[in-house]
């Protein structure tokens, strides 16, 4: 019996050292970021969210980097005096598997327009200033290529100069990616479309994307010297509602050592989002450690914010109905087809959005 | 006679909360109708929009194409997969229009059938009070058992 309350005794201590650290994080704290110089970036469902987020909020984001993903508006079936109705069936069809089905891209551009003249989004004209980096692997069975090449087209259509835009497909090591965020050294073989969705593929993606974004950089750290910062979610959500938003407690700032408080000027800020099946709940530290950004990020004075999303089952969501089955987001993605009952998910008060914004504004000293 | 006048005034009472509830309960059968005819209305437009989708989409096809036979079938074998990935995204589309639709419907008529036994249980509560309705039945009067 002693044996057994010792072993007990044990298990507790185990498990709150241990256990999730989602209840454990502190507060996101105050760190010296410049709001000129906020980018956004994301594969698959983080794609879509991030060309979201760069379009809602095209005022305050300089730039977005679209792996594998991003059309922005494609699950939409028609804009409403509340919101937007979307399908999931939008989303998993003409969005990634039959782009055939999809709009021209002026339609597209008019869903912008839309929820402009309604002040749910931003002015598009901001996104002239743009600068974007676009990718898509010829192998990726997941995301259709078409889907990413019309995501080029509509920021050009928006406004975007030719020369501010850098799509890759075809004309680099990386051509025949599946279904992931590339790497030089790695992950699965090149041509995979599998979980981690990280893929050695000898072609240094965060790089490219972080110099389309900010210009030339120093080279990148061998081993980072910064560190990584667990903070608490819930605060950026009503409620603390974060399950039955598609958000997991707990996210994560990289912060080089030259942007902690007090030692120099503001440093940049880029926005990683990781896509279905990648937060850290599933692959723990690997997306937010493995892609190559910090490295990049260490020697050239850029935090990374890397906000956690979480499947949402039936059981999270407030209430249950008929029409909950429709609400949930069972594989972790980012809201890109209005799950959770948010009909305003791709405008500036979808509840994503706006947690993700209050964060990046905490950072820029724009926020509380 | 004042008894008489109460019951007949609580009667008419229930028979007022019944007829609105009833009233309410048309409503949300209106209400429900409207929500499938609108539904079926996007259907109807989804499908029409993709019979012209495919119509253009299959007048696009070149019906020789330089190359020869082998680029030919190849061409032939894409388009087919082509044909049958599209029908199959929308028969999805289609299905979640209609399940949506019923749902919004089921949910009309579910909340006002809840709702509608809540008011039920309050107007009766109201016409019966509570003292009376949990007295032994010995003590309430029975007009013909004294006979």
């Amino acid at each position: 019996m002693k044996a057994l309350r010792a072993a007990s005794a044990w298990l507790l201590a185990a498990a709150a050292c241990f256990g999730s650290g989602a209840s454990a994080a502190d507060p996101l704290g105050r760190f010296p970021a410049d709001p000129s110089q906020v980018s956004v970036a994301g594969i698959s469902s983080g794609a879509f969210m991030a060309n979201q987020l760069h379009v809602a909020r095209s005022a305050g984001i300089m730039g977005a980097g679209i792996v594998a993903g991003g059309l922005f508006g494609c699950a939409v079936d028609k804009v409403t005096g509340e919101g937007v109705s979307s399908l999931a069936s939008l989303a998993v069809g003409p969005c990634m598997s039959a782009p055939t089905l999809l709009k021209p891209v002026e339609y597209y551009a008019q869903i912008v327009a839309d929820l402009a003249a309604k002040g749910w989004i931003d002015p598009a004209s901001n996104l002239a200033r743009s600068r974007v980096y676009l990718f898509t692997g010829q192998a990726d069975r997941v995301v259709n290529p078409k889907t990413v090449e019309l995501g080029a087209s509509l920021y050009r259509a928006l406004g975007v100069p030719d020369s501010q835009i850098r799509f890759r497909d075809r004309d680099l090591p990386g051509a025949g990616a599946g279904h992931s965020w590339v790497t030089k050294t790695f992950g699965n073989r090149c041509d995979a479309n599998a979980s981690p969705f990280i893929n050695d593929c000898d072609y240094d993606q965060a790089g490219e994307m972080l110099q389309t974004l900010y210009g030339p950089l120093q080279p990148p750290a061998g081993q980072p010297q910064g560190r990584i910062v667990a903070f608490d979610q819930k605060e950026f959500v009503p409620g603390a509602a974060t399950a039955a938003n598609g958000l997991w407690d707990t996210g994560y700032l990289f912060v080089p050592r030259a942007c902690e408080p007090g030692v120099g000027q503001p440093c940049r800020l880029t926005v990683a989002l990781h896509g279905c099946l990648q937060s850290a709940e599933v692959l723990g530290a690997e997306f937010y450690t493995k892609i190559g950004v910090n490295e990049w990020a260490d020697t050239n004075r850029i935090m990374v914010l890397y906000p956690q999303a979480h499947a949402t089952t039936v059981s999270d969501l407030p209430s249950q109905n008929v029409l909950s089955a429709f609400n949930t987001n069972p594989n972790g993605c980012w809201n890109w087809w209005g799950y959770a009952g948010d009909t305003r998910y791709l405008t500036k008060q979808g509840a994503q959005i706006s947690a993700i914004w209050s964060m990046v504004q905490r950072l820029t000293g724009q926020g509380n | 006679m004042d008894d008489a006048s109460q019951l007949v005034g609580s009667g008419l009472k229930y028979l007022c909360e019944l007829f609105a509830i009833e009233l309410r309960n048309i409503e949300a059968i209106g209400l429900a109708q409207q929500k499938m005819l609108e539904g079926m209305g996007a259907l109807a437009q989804h499908q029409a929009e993709m019979a012209e989708g495919t119509l253009r989409r299959s007048f696009g096809v070149p019906a020789a194409l330089p190359g020869g036979i082998h680029a030919a079938t190849i061409a032939q074998i894409t388009s087919l997969k082509s044909a049958i990935v599209e029908g199959q995204a929308n028969s999805n589309i289609l299905s979640e229009l209609a399940a949506r639709s019923g749902g919004e419907v089921a949910n009309i008529l579910q909340s006002r059938m809840l709702a509608a036994l809540d008011e039920l249980k309050t107007a009766l509560e109201q016409v019966v009070p509570e003292k009376v309705a949990s007295a032994p039945a010995v003590l309430i009067a029975q007009p013909g058992a004294s006979a």
